[in-house]
């Protein structure tokens, strides 16, 4: 079940099989069902979109006609208790995005 | 950080741009456009009232939540049922459900979930309960329902009180 963190290849499954479903022509998958974030004052954070599943939030970049999805940044569901708290989230998501290394999605997430 | 908050439609933006002046700066397009938001939102909690009535308010809507649908747990706690959507959301493999539905995509399996949700999250308060966890969220170390509940309720009467 997707519910249990310790299964990250169902979540790398779910967002791969919906990335697959948009193609430079059209948007039918991941990119529909990621939102942006009216919050976010950041010019560097414009293009990072939230996309959800359970209780879980992914934050992405990337646009369908670009054919490439970076994944920023996993909050998972706080059903692990020993899981760090996140306090300066943005912060974080900048880093990310300002690294030129990209993660496999487990590697994000851990 | 509450005036940050932003709704989806131009109507309440416009009320919410009007947070901290004196109503009676209000033109009467703001006015008409406010009172047009809020008559929308009792329409559709009128609805759902109808249908927790039929279901013996084992889910319910409550005032002080702005007829946000929840159920509330023995710890007397509300659990939002947007709330209820997402564990649902997540303990289903979308794959089965695909297999049951063989004319729907995947992605939109996974829409209609979030369709579901949304819908769950629909209040009279007209607060947009994701705006407010993506602000709560990093301002709170902890996040569960029942403080989330009280955000939105905090939240509620704020937007009333202008």
């Amino acid at each position: 079940m997707l519910g249990t963190l310790s299964d990250k290849s169902k979540i790398e499954k779910d967002l791969a099989r919906k990335a697959e479903a948009d193609t430079i022509e059209e948007a039918n998958g991941l990119y529909k069902l990621m939102k942006p974030i009216k919050s976010w004052r950041s010019t560097d954070l414009r293009d990072v979109r939230k996309y959800r599943r359970g209780r879980h939030r992914f934050y992405i970049r990337g646009h369908h006609k670009h054919c490439r999805y970076i994944l920023c940044f996993i909050i998972p569901s706080k059903r692990e208790d020993d899981r760090e708290e996140e306090l300066n989230f943005q912060r974080k998501v900048l880093q990310s995005l300002r690294s030129d290394k990209l993660q496999r999605i487990s590697e994000a997430s851990a | 950080m509450r005036k940050e908050l932003k709704g989806d439609s131009a109507p309440r933006n416009i009320a919410e741009d009007r947070i901290g002046t004196s109503e009676s700066s209000w033109s009467l397009h703001d006015r008409q456009a406010v009172v047009s938001q809020v008559s929308e939102r009792l329409a559709v909690a009128n609805r759902m009232k109808i249908i927790t009535d039929e279901l013996g308010d084992l889910v319910q809507l409550s005032d002080e939540l702005g007829y946000l649908p929840a159920m509330y747990g023995n710890d007397t706690l509300p659990v939002p049922l947007y709330y209820f959507i997402e564990v649902v959301d997540e303990m289903i493999d979308h794959e089965i459900l695909e297999q049951e539905l063989p004319s729907l995509t995947y992605s939109q399996i996974g829409a209609a979930f979030q369709f579901i949700r949304r819908v769950c999250q629909i209040n009279t308060l007209g607060v947009d309960i994701d705006d407010v966890e993506e602000q709560l969220r990093w301002e709170e170390e902890d996040l569960f329902p029942g403080q989330f509940a009280q955000a939105v309720k905090s939240e509620g009467q704020h937007v009333l009180n202008q």
